[in-house]
């Protein structure tokens, strides 16, 4: 497919705005499971994610999320750059969001000791499926649906719906988030389809800390 | 009694594996299933209402 044509596609944000926060850069190596989403492998071996199928997945997720009930949704994100991202995800959906470490037992263990909280999720949405990988192993023995955003390396075992984008990259995940949280207020009705969100890309986007 | 089936692979459910199930993502109109074997293989499902084909 020509970048023309895929212009004319009927996107949740400008192709450029894809392209500029680099949503379809992958890694250097595929996995099998994530070989239906590549659109093209460049010469210097870098695989290119078809941003078509992201969008199509964006609009999905954000249907399957919208039923559920938001304080039943756990967000999970064990990278730093997924951290502010997610929190402002659960701020403005109401879900949970575990930024920090995922301390083992939080989805299993009722009996969980101390400060540490046990949730009984009915969805679980993890930002990468290999960094965050014991919330994904509890999610797969309590029995709810996973949600993941996953690139080209990622193993889908135990996921049960990918979002296939860049899932490193700080603006990558910035407008993700940003599409996903927009797109779940809209399938619930909170705001109007045409209306522009309260939010913008920017607030999702983690600070650069220079030292 | 039924048996619950899989959707990917339409062997029965038993009550001890890890299996999961949901709405289907795309029109919320079928119930998924997926047993363990399934999700620890990621085993493509289908939705026989829409077509919709995951994970």
């Amino acid at each position: 497919m020509s970048d023309t044509e895929m212009a004319e596609i009927d996107l949740l944000t400008s192709l450029d705005n894809y392209l500029a926060a680099g949503c379809h850069i992958g890694t250097t190596m595929k996995t099998e499971d994530m070989d239906q989403f590549v659109y093209r492998q460049r010469p210097t071996g870098v695989y290119v994610l078809d941003v078509r199928k992201t969008d199509e997945r964006l609009r999905v997720a954000a249907k399957f999320i919208a039923r559920f009930e938001p304080s039943k949704i756990a967000v999970v994100s064990g990278r730093a750059y997924g951290k502010r991202p997610v929190e402002t995800f659960a701020h403005y959906t109401g879900a949970n969001a575990f930024t920090t470490r995922f301390i083992p037992g939080t989805l299993t263990n009722p009996s969980i000791a101390g400060p540490r909280v046990y949730v009984e999720p009915e969805l679980v949405i993890l930002t990468d499926p290999r960094t965050d990988q014991q919330a994904l192993t509890e999610a797969s023995k309590i029995g709810v649906p996973v949600v993941a955003l996953c690139d080209t390396d990622n193993v889908v075992t135990n996921v049960d719906l990918v979002i296939p984008t860049n899932n490193r990259g700080r603006k990558a995940l910035a407008l993700i988030y940003y599409l996903l949280t927009k797109q779940v207020l809209i399938e619930r009705g909170d705001i109007p389809e045409d209306a522009e969100p309260a939010f913008t890309v920017e607030d999702f986007e983690p600070q650069i800390q220079r030292l | 009694m039924r048996a619950i089936r899989c959707t990917s692979c339409h062997r029965s459910i038993s009550p001890q594996e890890d299996s999961v199930k949901f709405e289907c993502p795309n029109c919320g109109a079928f119930t998924i299933r997926r047993c363990e074997t399934c999700r620890k293989f990621s085993v493509k499902y289908k939705c026989p209402n829409c077509g919709f084909e995951g994970p």
